[in-house]
């Protein structure tokens, strides 16, 4: 069953293709490795799918919907809204200076009462006495005006990653972004506000602390962030994107800068992750964890796909060698 | 009454960037009373009034610069604008006449709303171009203010504005020095109170997310346009209440060319001086920027004049004009040994719940 379907997406940053019509299913409850060379295009495919980018082309499904913006009903209603208080707003800005001047300065003496019928009747008469285009003109302008760029704006199909992480797709980073300013339990709180209603500090405190013990960062809740060792900052980044619960886990070089023991403790970590009902997808040169705990490797080189299959295919496939090792074999 | 005293006391639990200056505003209270037994303490009573009305703006900015990192040069736009229109909701020369609690009111919802008009497409703007505009729009507040006479009364300002009356109506008197030292020292406790309770929330928890980074905390869900206009309302209705209490506190408005982009960048420095992020360090930190500037080099240029050491004319000699100097020594070697201010913004940390939590679930 497809959980996340990438759909011919390309990726362009001027005349770069950085990423060239890739497609990729990735089913429910899979470990999918993404494999190849630096500058292959893996990270700005998660970049493109996460929203970091919107994609040149092609669309991303998740559960057969698509994550981009659609026009709704809603963006209608919202742009009415911005048409509504612009077009009663500029008039009103426009006049209030010889308006105020003829009702309120012409008729109040200081320190003595204050006729307000007298004034809302001048306020009539000065309405009237204006054209029509420079108060009900401008009124209608300015709201179409304003509408219209609203409505243009909001519905161009944006890709936001803040929209895209409550659809559930949450990430890491390749280099660690982490909070500084915050604890340990800070930053998985950060993740988990994402699903917590107005008043549920005590659950969302729970869930952390539970996910936090899940990553094996149970006895630093209360230190720095950034304070942790360079594998344990690895470990907070994938509890907090497992805090937002996602469906799918991208995970960007989790296991950059460690050694052999973390490495496969990390290994163990992506297998407990896939068990809690998470599909993950990895981007990872450590050739010992992707053989490890793949179900699938996809490989990449210069933006496109080389090859897919079961790890031991890859291991097998002539263009993925030539692509690692260089096409010389016999040299 | 115990379970606020042990939350407070865990809140402030090894972090003295936040005691000191607690123990610093809890002081003042006992100002008055002390200055009553020796008498030139009573100089500090009136010449704080100032100050204090600086600390409630310094809490505006520091919603917006402080927790969301947007440098806004422009709170002193803000301040304009609670000010005039505090002025004309409240002053006999213009036929409203509102209380003087509803028109502070006033002060705080129009602060709010520019705020908002200006946040909303401003606040999309990445680092330097966001201070830009606000600087922007504090310039253009005052020529604004300055040209819509009608309303404004141009450069005369508004005047004479009243006071807070509910004492008068009980005392039949005026709200004297005292009065107004504490009045305006009760309204940065509620606006410090006030911050506190937001940044604890789940709302200050997401500005300091994206305050440290910004596309890690879009890829958690938080919503950067989103937070930071909120921060942006809050904090110009802190500036707009600042405004209003300054007009009133004066009686007048005064020419709208006072509320001028020294203010604002005095208050910054302040800001930065006690220590970004932190709201505690922030407000001693004006406390010491413009104290500084109204307190101590005035005491000391009459004190060295009284002495014959300077004359009051002489310019170099006058420790009043060595400020520029002071202050720039001073923020140099700030930036050498304390870069994040006096009193920097401690970790942010969840809590004596998330202890209980986790006390109960190693017991279980």
């Amino acid at each position: 069953m497809t959980l996340l379907d990438i759909d011919r997406i390309t990726m362009q940053f001027g005349g770069v293709t950085a990423v060239d019509e890739v497609s990729l299913r990735i089913n429910r409850g899979e470990i999918v490795s993404v494999i190849g060379p630096n500058g292959a295009g893996k990270t700005t495919l998660f970049n493109a799918v996460t929203g970091v980018y919107s994609p040149t082309n092609g669309s991303v499904s998740l559960n057969g919907e698509p994550l981009a913006h659609r026009p709704g009903v809603r963006d209608f209603w919202y742009a009415l809204g911005v048409a509504l208080i612009t077009g009663i707003f500029f008039p009103f800005v426009f006049h209030i200076q010889s308006a105020w001047d003829q009702c309120i300065n012409a008729l109040y003496v200081y320190e003595e009462p204050f006729d307000w019928l007298l004034s809302r009747e001048l306020l009539g008469q000065y309405w009237q006495e204006q054209s029509w285009l420079s108060t009900w003109g401008i009124g209608l302008v300015s709201a179409l005006l304003s509408g219209a760029a609203y409505w243009v704006i909001r519905t161009q199909g944006i890709i936001a990653p803040e929209r895209i992480v409550r659809c559930g797709i949450a990430r890491t980073f390749q280099n660690i972004r982490l909070f500084r300013s915050m604890s340990a339990l800070e930053v998985v709180l950060s993740g988990a506000q994402l699903r917590a209603g107005p008043d549920n500090r005590r659950r969302i405190i729970k869930e952390s602390l539970e996910l936090l013990s899940f990553v094996g960062l149970r006895t630093v809740t209360d230190r720095g962030a950034t304070t942790l060792s360079y594998g344990d900052q690895r470990r907070l980044e994938i509890a907090r994107a497992l805090a937002t619960k996602p469906e799918i886990l991208l995970l960007d070089e989790p296991a950059a800068g460690m050694n052999e023991a973390e490495t496969e403790r990390l290994g163990e970590l992506i297998e407990a992750i896939r068990d809690r009902g998470v599909t993950v997808v990895l981007i990872e040169h450590h050739m010992n964890l992707v053989m490890a705990v793949s179900d699938r490797v996809v490989v990449m080189q210069n933006g496109r796909l080389l090859a897919e299959g079961t790890p031991a295919e890859i291991q097998q496939d002539e263009a993925v060698i030539a692509a690692y090792l260089g096409n010389d074999l016999d040299g | 009454m115990r379970g606020f005293v042990k939350r407070a006391l865990a809140y402030f639990h090894q972090d003295s960037s936040k005691f000191i200056p607690f123990l610093f505003l809890l002081a003042l209270v006992a100002l008055p009373p002390l200055a009553m037994v020796w008498e030139s303490l009573s100089v500090f009573v009136e010449s704080l009034c100032p100050i204090l009305v600086f600390g409630v703006l310094v809490s505006g900015l520091h919603l917006v610069t402080g927790t969301t990192g947007a440098l806004h040069l422009g709170v002193a736009g803000f301040m304009a604008l609670g000010a005039y229109t505090f002025a004309i909701l409240a002053s006999p020369v213009y036929p409203f006449q509102l209380s003087w609690a509803i028109a502070l009111c006033g002060s705080a919802v129009v602060g709010a709303l520019s705020g908002l008009l200006l946040g909303i497409p401003t606040l999309r703007l990445r680092g330097d171009y966001f201070a830009i505009v606000s600087l922007g729009f504090g310039e253009i507040v005052q020529d604004a203010l300055r040209n819509m006479e009608p309303l404004t009364k141009g450069t005369i300002g508004i005047n004479p504005l009243p006071g807070p009356q509910f004492l008068e109506n009980g005392f039949g008197a005026p709200l004297g020095k005292v009065g107004w030292f504490y009045l305006l020292l009760a309204m940065v406790w509620v606006a410090v109170g006030l911050i506190v309770l937001i940044e604890r929330s789940s709302l200050g928890r997401s500005w300091a997310a994206l305050r440290d980074d910004e596309l890690a905390a879009r890829c958690m869900g938080i919503s950067v346009n989103r937070s930071k206009v909120y921060a942006m309302v809050l904090g110009s209705a802190l500036c707009g209440v600042a405004g209003g209490l300054w007009a009133s506190y004066l009686g007048a408005t005064g020419e709208p060319g006072n509320y001028d982009l020294q203010i604002s960048v005095v208050v910054l420095c302040g800001l930065i001086l006690g220590g970004i992020g932190n709201i505690w360090g922030s407000i001693l930190g004006v406390f010491i920027m413009v104290g500084f500037n109204s307190l101590v080099l005035t005491r000391l240029t009459t004190l060295l004049t009284e002495a014959g050491i300077v004359s009051s004319g002489s310019v170099i000699t006058s420790p009043m004009n060595w400020k520029y100097i002071i202050f720039g020594l001073s923020l140099v070697v700030l930036m050498r040994f304390r870069p994040d201010g006096l009193f920097p913004a401690s970790i942010r940390r969840t809590g004596r719940l998330a202890d209980k939590l986790s006390r109960d679930e190693a017991v279980s």
